[in-house]
């Protein structure tokens, strides 16, 4: 299907100067592009099932190999996201829930549904010119200084320096939605009567709170949280891309730029399976973990 | 007032104040480039800081941002609506088949509508762009075949809830042909839940066109609030107003819809909370 598209790979390997046709002719060739599409896809097709990707016409390398070197710069900027600030969300949906209908409430909820409408890579675009540009107190792009020292800890710090804006951008969204869900889940839970019942019992409201609601409001976060991570690589991808953070998503960007089949298929690829897998995982364990549920 | 009562009226509140901001993006792009001229015209000064003469600034061929935001509205809106538009269409169109139908027919949409709801989105949005070359039709067409689930969805909920109850037998009884059914009985009584998801699903398409085209897969003959920003990025030193303020455009319109979405959803049934994504 990427073969219908206008534009030819040999083109960005050439470049722009001369060559002539039996060069081109010998090129196709080389990289198999002279046979026809079908034979093209059933091989492909037999060399995924071996765990083997293909070549990058830009690169001339394994995709696998490259997608492999950028999945950790890609993993360090989510997890923030994913831990972080998700915590921070359910902390203020539950600050949200108690004093549910208050002024703060309304603030709060009005502040995840901001956050929740902002476009990501907007928000990068914002922290770098308030944060990185006029104040200068983060770098603007890049997850290394040049010249930061190589080991230790004085490099994590660097890292961490380079990573707290685009963590940041590619936070927010996460931060509203699991506000935003923790806040409607806590306050369907704490209508319940089991709910009546324990504060009946003359329990604190700080254990009411932790040990009775908590558990069960959290349950329905945790599953959209699972079911957006494609919303979560989506953002990575943007956010990597304002801020030059070397991950998978510049990978692709410029794998788009070059028309490199092999790697944008490639990387798609393991998205897909990446978010298939979380949402199967997910799933599992909220049927664990809530005995209402069971497949048959 | 107090915040109380006013969260009281904030179900109602919440929709008016969407609509508003709705109401004000849609005039600023319908409006807005009769006043401003052409978007591409280069007779300003480059980077011009906003200011008497250029009231947002101007980019770096001396564009006017006021004139190129305004006209992105158009774009912007364009897509979104269009994409919304379609995919109501499509998601109607599968969930009253699922839902009326039933049985086989049934399990084989929701089986389909589940593997379009499970892959990445995006991703897949910019493979098909990337293949197929961008142009607005595209994206509109792409952005409405990957978000039809929700809609076919909640359809088919509503039908399965409708299709059995008294007025429908009525209907049946008196001797309504399949169609007068779905279209005449149920299909009215389902909507109200798909305006709001569309709702919501205009704000998720404009999100999504900005940021396909903030990777450089937008229609490249289209002024769209997203293609300013791509085209923002390499000047964040020196123009900081090339990034700010068509990206303040897109976040009005996104929570003006999102709000709107919210509040109607309230109105309409306040127990149901759906996903917004």
């Amino acid at each position: 299907m990427v073969h219908l598209a206008p534009g030819d790979p040999l083109n960005f390997i050439t470049g722009e100067g001369d060559i002539s046709n039996e060069q081109l002719a010998r090129l196709r060739q080389e990289y198999g592009l002279d046979r026809p599409l079908s034979t093209q896809y059933i091989l492909y097709m037999a060399k995924i099932f071996q765990g083997d990707l293909g070549y990058s016409y830009r690169y001339r390398e394994p995709v696998l190999d490259l997608i492999q070197d950028r999945v950790p710069a890609t993993f360090l900027l989510m997890m923030p996201a994913l831990v972080l600030f998700v915590g921070l969300g359910i902390l203020l949906g539950i600050v949200a829930a108690r004093r549910q209908n208050s002024g703060g409430d309304l603030f709060l909820s009005g502040l995840a549904l901001l956050g929740w409408s902002v476009p990501v890579f907007w928000l990068g675009q914002l922290l770098i010119i308030a944060c990185a540009l006029k104040l200068g107190w983060f770098p603007t792009q890049g997850m290394l200084n040049l010249r930061a020292p190589t080991q230790g800890m004085a490099r994590v710090l660097d890292v961490l320096w380079h990573l707290a804006l685009p963590a940041t951008a590619l936070g927010m969204r996460f931060l509203a939605l699991s506000t935003r869900m923790t806040r409607s889940s806590m306050v369907q839970v704490l209508r319940l009567d089991y709910m009546t019942t324990a504060r009946a019992k003359g329990l604190p409201e700080r254990v009411v709170l932790s040990r009775h609601a908590l558990p069960n409001a959290l349950l329905p976060v945790i599953t959209i949280i699972g079911m957006n991570m494609g919303t979560m690589l989506t953002g990575s991808v943007l956010v990597e891309v304002v801020f030059a953070w070397p991950g998978m998503g510049r990978l692709l960007y410029d794998g788009v730029l070059a028309r490199d089949y092999p790697l944008i298929i490639g990387i798609i690829l393991i998205v897909s399976i990446v978010v298939v897998a979380v949402n199967l995982i997910t799933d599992i364990v909220y049927a664990i973990v809530d005995p209402r549920i069971r497949y048959t | 007032m107090s915040a109380k009562s006013w969260l009281r009226l904030s179900s109602s509140h919440a929709a008016a104040i969407g609509l508003t901001i709705v109401l004000l993006v849609v005039i600023g792009g319908g409006v807005g480039p009769w006043l401003t001229g052409s978007p591409s015209a280069m007779d300003g000064r480059a980077f011009c800081p906003p200011g008497p003469g250029c009231l947002l600034g101007s980019d770096d061929l001396g564009r006017d941002m006021l004139a190129r935001v305004a006209n992105g509205a158009r774009v912007s809106l364009l897509v979104g609506v269009a994409a919304a538009a379609v995919s109501a269409i499509l998601g109607v169109v599968v969930g009253a088949l699922a839902g009326f139908a039933g049985g086989r027919v049934d399990e084989f949409f929701m089986r389909v509508a589940e593997a379009f709801q499970i892959v990445p989105q995006f991703f897949l949005a910019i493979l098909v762009v990337a293949l197929f070359g961008p142009s607005l039709t595209k994206i509109v067409l792409v952005i409405a075949i990957l978000s039809w689930p929700s809609t076919a969805r909640i359809i088919r909920a509503e039908f399965l809830k409708l299709r059995d109850q008294d007025f429908v037998a009525a209907a049946r009884l008196a001797g309504a042909s399949r169609g007068a059914l779905i279209f005449g009985e149920i299909l009215p009584n389902a909507l109200p839940p798909v305006i709001v998801n569309a709702s919501l699903q205009i704000a998720s398409a404009i999100l999504t066109e900005a940021n396909l085209s903030f990777l450089g897969l937008g229609d490249p003959d289209q002024v769209s609030w997203g293609q300013l920003l791509f085209g923002a990025q390499p000047f964040l030193n020196q123009a900081w107003w090339m990034a700010v303020f068509p990206g303040v455009a897109i976040l009005l319109a996104t929570l003006g819809f999102n709000l709107l979405g919210d509040g109607l959803n309230d109105i309409l049934d306040p127990r149901q909370r759906g996903r917004s994504d």
